[in-house]
């Protein structure tokens, strides 16, 4: 067996919480991999031998220190790839997912290392908005102000920043990281009225300023 | 059978007022829901002999939103205030609608939905499949065109007979998940309420603080905050939901009035003169029917009062009460009716969130936005209807909106600056009053953004589609209006009124009168029947005016009053305590402090500007 695919299953057991390799999980299991039940068995027998899991009671799946070790690290290696992917490329978060799962099993440990590092150190505050933004501002990959574009120029959201009480109500009209705005109109001021999700909504110009995007 | 309670439930303008006006007829009363404090409307229906209650919770677009409704409606909601949830979805933006429909599916209530507005939708092209919803969700939909009146008729059997709880789950991220599951593991709580918990709401205050713990750590991991990842997840969702189940046919691009609306210019002379039309038609209608019903009131039952020969204490007490009907009839009702005839066509339209999003800028400065638009403008009406339109503005705004409409100059104010100045001073001192109000208006905005407590947010406003006006729709609208004002305004105008007349009757008003003319002399310069006048201002702003001819015993006021007093009169009358409406109505809006407050500044500012005025013109 490939390694790819030997850390495709060891994640997908800690993931999907697999315990015994009945129908149940082996339904799940053939969903992800995408092989037939009984290839998945045989696969299974295979990592026994690499020595990854024990059948515990013959039915029951127990992991190896060494197999939670690669399960977990090759989990740690998407988390990091997919919030990349969203975050700094502004990519859908289901395609982003699919795309880390490919590129989770090429990356080196350092590669993830840095990659993490980049993507914003220790020490940031909770509630994470102001974070947002310094860790953006830092890693040199800033959006631009919504302000700051034009009419009718359609923009992809990167992140908001601002008190919880506007960005709540941004989130909830659909001003999430990785949605597109049109812009319909812009007043001198910075005001704004834009569409988002098929529906039309003002903006005045701080909130607009909040919002924080990508030209497409 | 038990006694059912419906709620309906759903985004601002999804026609969701329209339902429950065509469900209740015009039983409706408003009642402050327990324990709430934003009104809501209900209203009963009868259907095969059973009496139910519906309720018409206010338009929202989450339920896990910070701002005031959202969290009263999530409340009803948590306590199961309501048996079976009526939610109305505008078919026409099903993507943004099926997000809210999700979260409701989360408090597990037997649920009907309304695709509403379907005949709006499937003129755009738009076709929704009712039915693969009804499976996804396990529930109900209905598809209605409330403005047609399709399909109501069926809404209210659908929900008695077919109302299930919806089951659909949304799949948040897996650390979201994860967090839930062992929060429910920790504390026993349901789903719904270890989801809530991570997004710091709930009461529970040992599950807050370890959900607190948990939430930092996957903001941390995530770099967003809890309530971002679920908002995404549910929009994700609610976008793959409705791509499934619609099918647009054609796009079409129809010719937009926003190119002009929205636009400074020519969107801000439009605004202005829409404004401007709006007030000149309200003030002339409006005092034609004043006019009229006063001069009926006078006629028929006022002077056949004192023909009784009751007794003075009767009598009084009598006169305050036709004198407290004849000023809600008479003067705010005729003013309120076409204010909110008019003010319902531009709601109708759409205009009004056009003209608000144009006014923001100019709003902004005295720390409100663009919404506080329609009440300021109500406010030259009547400011009864215009303290009670500020609910929807956030507390900080509202705390401001309740100060600057009390002192916009309302149509019984520009009775007094018309009747007393313009008459007798001229035209230009009379529009200097305007000038003094709305410069002082503008300095209480100003030091008001400075005190006023909470923080201001920007606007995000949704500007909703242009639609044609339906006659029917806006008089039931209009009248909806008018009925809170009947029904709250006026009960409050009689009790101050009598309690007034008794005040009167037993000689206090005129102890106070005996207290106050030296000082109404010194400091103003006005003559002692001048602080009477000004208390009946109280009752009435423009019975200031007719007290002043009453008692200075001529109407021609220019040849007893310098036109220096005139001034001082007027601007002091004006600025002076609101009237007995308008105080109960703050009192029942902001409470008795705001209330208090807001009457001790306008008096002082009134005497104030007096004083001033009196210095000035007596140096002059």
């Amino acid at each position: 067996m490939q390694s790819d695919e030997c850390e495709d299953y060891l994640e997908s057991i800690i993931n999907k919480s697999i315990s015994d390799k009945k129908g149940s999980s082996l339904d799940i299991l053939s969903k992800i991999i995408g092989k037939t039940q009984s290839e998945i068995k045989e696969d299974l027998l295979e990592l026994e031998t690499l020595g990854y899991i024990i059948f515990e009671d013959d039915d029951k799946i127990a992991l190896t220190e060494k197999g939670r070790k690669t399960g977990e690290c090759t989990i740690k290696k998407h988390r990091v790839l997919e919030s990349f992917l969203t975050e700094m490329l502004g990519m859908e978060p289901d395609a982003a997912s699919k795309e880390a799962c490919i590129l989770e099993h090429g990356a080196s440990d350092d590669t993830i290392k840095r990659l993490k590092t980049y993507l914003g150190g220790p020490g940031r505050c909770r509630r994470g908005r102001a974070m947002q933004e310094g860790h953006f501002q830092r890693s040199g990959c800033m959006g631009i102000p919504l302000t700051s574009f034009a009419e009718n120029e359609t923009v992809r959201i990167l992140y908001t920043k601002g008190k919880a009480g506007c960005t709540n109500r941004l989130h909830d009209l659909g001003v999430i990281p990785g949605e597109t705005i049109e812009i319909k109109r812009r007043l001198s001021n910075g005001a704004m009225v834009v569409v988002i999700k098929s529906c039309e909504v003002g903006l005045s110009p701080e909130i607009a300023d909040s919002v924080f995007v990508w030209k497409i | 059978m038990l006694f059912l309670k419906f709620g309906l439930i759903g985004n601002p303008n999804v026609g969701k007022s329209l339902i429950f006006n065509l469900l209740t007829g015009i039983g409706v009363e408003i009642s402050n829901f327990p324990g709430t404090t934003i009104d809501m409307f209900s209203g009963n229906v009868c259907y095969q002999r059973e009496k139910f209650e519906i309720v018409d919770f206010p338009g929202i677009y989450s339920l896990d939103g910070v701002s005031e409704e959202e969290s009263e409606v999530r409340k009803c909601l948590i306590n199961k205030d309501v048996d079976i949830l009526i939610a109305v979805l505008d078919a026409a933006h099903l993507e943004r609608n099926l997000y809210l429909l999700l979260q409701i599916a989360e408090f597990e209530i037997p649920t009907v939905v309304l695709l509403n507005m379907t005949d709006e939708a499937e003129k755009s092209g738009l076709f929704i499949d009712a039915e693969k919803l009804s499976e996804i969700f396990n529930c109900e939909f209905l598809k209605t065109a409330a403005i047609e009146g399709r399909n109501v008729d069926k809404i209210i059997p659908l929900a008695l007979n077919d109302a299930k709880v919806p089951k659909y789950k949304v799949p948040y991220d897996s650390h979201i998940e994860a967090a839930v599951r062992s929060l429910q593991k920790i504390s026993g709580c349901k789903r719904i309420e270890a989801l809530y918990a991570l997004e710091e709401i709930g009461d529970d205050t040992e599950l807050l603080d370890s959900a607190k713990t948990i939430a930092e750590e996957i903001e941390e991991q995530h770099k967003m905050s809890v309530h971002q990842i679920i908002a995404a997840n549910r929009h994700n969702i609610a976008g793959k939901i409705s791509d499934e189940v619609s099918k647009k046919d054609k796009k079409t691009t129809s010719a937009n009035l926003d190119r002009l609306l929205t636009r400074t210019f020519p969107g801000v002379p439009i605004m202005a003169a829409v404004l401007l039309s709006t007030l000149l038609c309200v003030f002339i209608v409006g005092s034609f029917l004043e006019e009229t019903i006063v001069g009926l009131f006078d006629v028929y039952l006022i002077e056949p009062l004192f023909t009784l020969g009751l007794s003075p204490f009767w009598e009084q007490i009598l006169y305050s009460l036709l004198i407290a009907v004849e000023a809600g009839l008479g003067i705010a009702f005729p003013f309120v009716f076409v204010f909110y005839i008019i003010i319902s066509v531009l709601e109708d339209t759409g205009y009004m969130t056009r003209a608000a999003f144009l006014a923001d800028r100019a709003m902004h400065r005295v720390g409100m936005h663009g919404q506080a638009l329609i009440p300021m403008v109500l406010g030259f009406g009547c400011n009864v209807p215009a303290l009670m339109s500020i609910r929807q503005l956030s507390k900080r705004e509202r705390f401001i909106a309740s100060f600057l409409i009390t002192m916009v100059p309302c149509s019984a104010r520009t009775v007094i600056i018309a009747g007393i100045v313009a008459v007798f001073v001229g035209i230009t001192a009379a529009l200097s009053i305007y000038l003094i109000v709305f410069i002082l208006i503008f300095l209480t905005g100003l030091v008001l953004t400075k005190v006023a407590p909470g923080e201001q947010f920007g606007m995000i406003l949704e500007i909703v589609p242009m639609r044609r006006p339906r006659v029917k729709q806006t008089l039931k609208r209009a009248w909806l209006h008018m009925k809170e004002f009947l029904f709250i305004a006026m009960p409050l105008l009689l009790v101050s009124s009598v309690f007034l007349g008794v005040l009167q009757y037993t000689g206090v008003i005129q102890a106070f009168q005996d207290i106050f003319a030296p000082l109404m002399l010194s400091l103003l310069g006005l003559p002692d029947y001048a602080s009477t006048s000004l208390l009946f201002g109280i009752l009435r702003k423009e019975m200031a005016f007719e007290t002043l001819a009453i008692l200075a015993g001529t109407a021609d006021l220019g040849s007893v009053m310098t036109s220096a007093q005139l001034y001082i009169f007027a601007v002091v009358s004006v600025l002076f305590v609101p009237c007995v409406s308008t105080i109960a109505v703050l009192y029942k809006e902001m409470g008795l402090k705001i209330a208090a407050v807001i009457s001790f500044y306008t008096l002082c500012l009134g005497i104030i500007a007096g004083i001033i005025l009196n210095l000035i013109f007596s140096l002059v």
